[in-house]
């Protein structure tokens, strides 16, 4: 009896663990089978190409990985050295008590919703950046670029702190020895120490980032054009994909939907093994 | 003369695929107890030839020994010669380990006959409900007394409510713990105090109504007073139950051992019985001294 | 010892502490000083009897009750979808012992954790198409396509929580449910999953949390503007994140963008509060583990 139960048991999360498996193995699998007929039909590789324009028949969302990748990469620039100092004055620069409130404003952050960043950034920073830039409507690159950083903030933040949580503790007493103040620990012992937890964290910030789909699509200006400056409006691969789907306009365009989501699911497969090679001491699984 | 030895691969969670013969005397390494050639009956649990590997490292080596019933065996050595593998041996805990490897036979009496634990049990579980054992620490549940005692008796044994209540009272009454407790029974385990939560770790072993007690240093996280209450509950314990234990004091074990072992590297180095004279303090402290060189 | 460097992190330091709480602050403040004031039964109910209108009696127009009923509607059935999968999943991780199936599974988890949410929600309008063109014509988005993939996307927070939960309780707690005679799934059920239960409750929190405030799932899946209660899991629905979403764009007049922003600080709430009972739970089970922490 007891024997029995424990074979059900194993069976029972065994299966979980397949459902699980196969559930992520069928997401890929479904959006690439979807994508395909665009490579292999009649539209080729002009999906690859640098031009939107549905009313001529061209579908090319090459413009949009660019702004994807721009607005990432801005966010990534703005939002990790914040990140990289909020944990630094909670592990040590700043008075203990400011160090403990910002803490919990982090974790406070990882609750907040994107579209209700959104909703308050449409009424406050879009004004704030028509009037400021001068051009444009205020929703933009930048725009998007700047709420984004604080979306991504707290992820990367707390990762941030995790590591460096354990490193501070085993390095504090090495500094003290060694005359340094807490100050001078963190900054030459601890940090370099932390390198991989900190370029990890970029990593998972950019991956969030490049994923967000609502801040792009209230904020960036959803222009189907190569980003050149920060006030231009963009389309990103997230916010094209809502756009398109939502209205529902012209089957032909469905096809650059599905390339759009497996260049999306090609940058987190990339995101996820380098985090794997930083976090190589058997961190996950 | 040794027959085939037995190779059980036990990486955690695989079954064991014996390939044995009946289990025949080997040549124990410690004999019987005062000139009694080793009847089967006096015999409480044997080993013989025992290896133990951890990986690549091994733990015990060619172990062969008895303990016998109405009678404390104790175990005594530096930390890392392998006495309380050699104790997790007997309920074959050892398997709880990753890459835990056991070859050589080990037998325990139950119910009259020495039984080979790997072979007549292919669930371990069902040997220890056979094997009780203590640990160093006190392992209480996080949970009420009451739920502490009942819980393996109910899920393990599938016993009844009326006969748990019966087993619960007598345990805790064996274990000096009734009178302290039996107002509370429903108060949380880890109000007790460490000597009380350790009887009633024991007592929870006890209501199993067990072959064997084996217990590991169980007196080296309590202070001196609970530690001589326990040493006393041993006394009595043990014309009812062979006990197997390991201690970090040799102070205790000159007290309370009928059989004294010194192992050392993974070995049995040497056996004293309390009929034919046990070494005195000094001797054995000199004794331990030399097995750290030797390691 | 550079002084430099220490001086550049310093600046990095005041920087970032005085830019992030204020940003968020002026953020938040902006939700505040133009939304407190539409917080009222109105709000809610659009001007029908509360009871009325919670029944489902009245239909409520002008009130953002049918999107929290949608929600709640939502994150009843995502919870029930992931709940098993999930928790099973985690406890797999956390106990299993053949190290190439965990390492699969693992990266597997981690996969799909970092899936975009409009990707899943791209997924599931797939599966629509699929069924469809196949067994049921007549398929459209609705709660259940919805709360399909809500299961999904959070899936990863539940076997993550489980694992860790498990996984930080004491060595010592395998060994005594085995030397007590328990099989490896009674050890579990009576020793185990009792003891992280908060750690695991907690989990289940976040991942409510998550699914609450998902907008790009559910915009693809069968949210709309105005469908009133939700009809039943086949049915599209109304949800608080998409209202919001819709109404930053559609607002007729001052009114529905004050309560625009008000329904704001209802999900903010909400998901506030989601985290905070984690948060709680996860704390608890840290300080009773603590002080028995043995690091073999």
């Amino acid at each position: 009896m007891r024997f029995d139960r424990n074979r059900i048991a194993d069976v029972t999360f065994g299966a979980s663990a397949l459902v699980t498996g196969l559930a992520v193995a069928a997401i890929f699998g479904f959006l690439f089978l979807f994508a395909l007929p665009v490579f292999t039909g009649g539209q080729g590789l002009s999906i690859l190409s640098g031009v939107w324009n549905p009313g001529r028949g061209q579908f090319g969302i090459l413009p949009m990985l660019a702004a994807s990748l721009c607005v990432a990469l801005s966010a990534l620039a703005l939002g990790w050295p914040l990140a990289l100092g909020l944990c630094c004055g909670i592990r040590g620069f700043l008075p203990r008590p400011v160090g403990r409130l910002l803490l919990m404003l982090l974790r406070g952050m990882t609750a907040f919703p994107t579209v209700v960043y959104g909703f308050a950034a449409i009424f406050l920073l879009v004004p704030i950046m028509r009037e400021g830039l001068g051009r444009g409507s205020g929703l933009s690159w930048a725009t998007a670029g700047l709420v984004l950083s604080l979306v991504i903030l707290p992820t990367m933040a707390l990762v941030m702190d995790a590591g460096m949580r354990q490193t501070e503790r085993r390095l504090r007493l090495t500094g003290a020895a060694l005359g340094f103040t807490r100050e001078q620990t963190l900054t030459h012992l601890v940090l370099p120490a932390c390198r991989k937890n900190l370029l990890a964290a970029a990593a998972l910030g950019f991956g969030r980032a490049i994923g967000d789909t609502l801040i792009p699509l209230m904020l960036a200006g959803n222009a189907p054009q190569w980003p050149s400056a920060a006030w231009d409006s963009i389309r990103t691969l997230t916010a094209h994909i809502g756009l398109v789907l939502a209205t529902d306009s012209n089957s032909a365009a469905y096809g650059s939907v599905f390339v759009a989501g497996c260049l999306l699911l090609l940058v987190n497969v990339t995101v996820q093994l380098c985090l794997r090679s930083l976090l190589r001491t058997g961190e996950t699984a | 003369m040794m027959t085939d030895t037995m190779h059980t691969e036990h990486d955690s969670g695989a079954t064991a695929s014996p390939d044995m013969t009946s289990g025949t005397a080997c040549s124990a390494e410690c004999g019987s107890l005062s000139g009694d050639s080793a009847l089967p009956q006096s015999v409480a649990a044997r080993l013989c030839d025992l290896n133990v590997f951890f990986g690549k490292r091994q733990v015990l080596n060619g172990i062969s020994f008895e303990a016998h019933n109405h009678a404390v065996t104790v175990l005594i050595g530096r930390s890392g010669s392998g006495k309380s593998t050699l104790l997790r041996t007997f309920n074959r805990l050892n398997e709880c380990f990753a890459g835990c490897r056991t070859s050589g036979h080990a037998q325990v009496l139950l119910e009259g006959t020495l039984t080979d634990i790997h072979t007549s049990f292919p669930e371990p579980a069902a040997l220890r409900t056979r094997v009780g054992m203590v640990f160093q620490t006190p392992d209480v549940l996080p949970v009420s007394i009451r739920r502490n005692m009942t819980l393996p008796l109910q899920h393990a044994l599938g016993l009844t409510p009326p006969v748990i209540a019966v087993r619960v009272e007598r345990a805790l009454r064996d274990a000096g713990l009734w009178d302290e407790v039996c107002d509370r029974l429903d108060a949380p385990a880890e109000t007790l105090s460490g000597g009380q939560q350790q009887r009633l770790c024991l007592a929870r072993s006890l209501a199993m109504r067990p072959a064997m007690l084996l217990l590991d240093e169980p007196t080296a996280s309590l202070d001196n007073v609970s530690s001589r209450t326990i040493e006393a509950l041993l006394g009595q314990l043990k014309d009812r139950y062979p006990v197997i234990m390991v201690s970090h004091s040799l102070g205790q074990a000159l007290r309370l051992a009928d059989r004294l072992v010194l192992m050392g590297s993974g070995r049995i180095l040497r056996c004293w019985d309390r009929q034919n004279g046990l070494p005195d303090m000094e001797t054995l402290e000199l004794m331990l001294e030399e097995t750290a060189c030797c390691e | 010892m550079s002084r430099p460097a220490t001086y550049f992190v310093r600046t990095a330091v005041w920087g970032a502490a005085l830019i992030v709480p204020l940003a968020l602050a002026a953020l938040t403040g902006v939700l505040v000083t133009r939304g407190a004031g539409a917080l009222d039964a109105n709000l809610f109910f659009g001007g029908v009897p509360a009871l009325q209108a919670m029944t489902g009696r009245i239909p409520v127009w002008d009130g953002i009750w049918p999107a929290c009923a949608g929600t709640l509607s939502l994150l009843g059935l995502t919870m029930l979808l992931a709940l098993g999968p999930g928790i099973g999943c985690g406890i797999y991780l956390a106990t299993s012992t053949a190290s190439r199936a965990k390492a699969l599974l693992g990266f597997a988890v981690d996969l799909l954790a970092g899936i975009p949410s409009i990707v899943m929600g791209l997924f599931g309008f797939t599966m629509l198409l699929m069924l469809r063109r196949t067994i049921a014509p007549n398929a459209g988005a609705s709660l259940l396509l919805a709360a399909c993939c809500l299961a999904l996307l959070v899936l990863p927070v539940l076997v993550s929580t489980t694992r860790a939960a498990l996984e930080s309780l004491p060595r010592q707690l395998h060994l005594t449910g085995a030397a007590m005679g328990l099989g490896k799934w009674q050890t579990l059920r009576h020793i185990l999953l009792p003891s992280s239960a908060r750690g695991i409750l907690g989990g289940i929190l976040l991942a409510a949390g998550r699914a609450a405030e998902d907008t790009a799932v559910i915009m693809l899946t069968g949210a709309v503007a105005n469908a009133g209660l939700p009809a039943g899991v086949f049915s599209r629905f109304e949800a608080l994140p998409f209202t919001i979403f819709y109404r930053s764009s559609q607002y007729r007049d001052a009114l529905e963008l004050e309560q625009g922003f008000a329904t704001t600080l209802v999900l903010l709430v909400l998901s506030l509060s989601l985290l905070a009972g984690a948060s709680k739970l996860q704390r608890t089970l840290e300080q009773r583990w603590q002080g028995i922490r043995d690091d073999d």
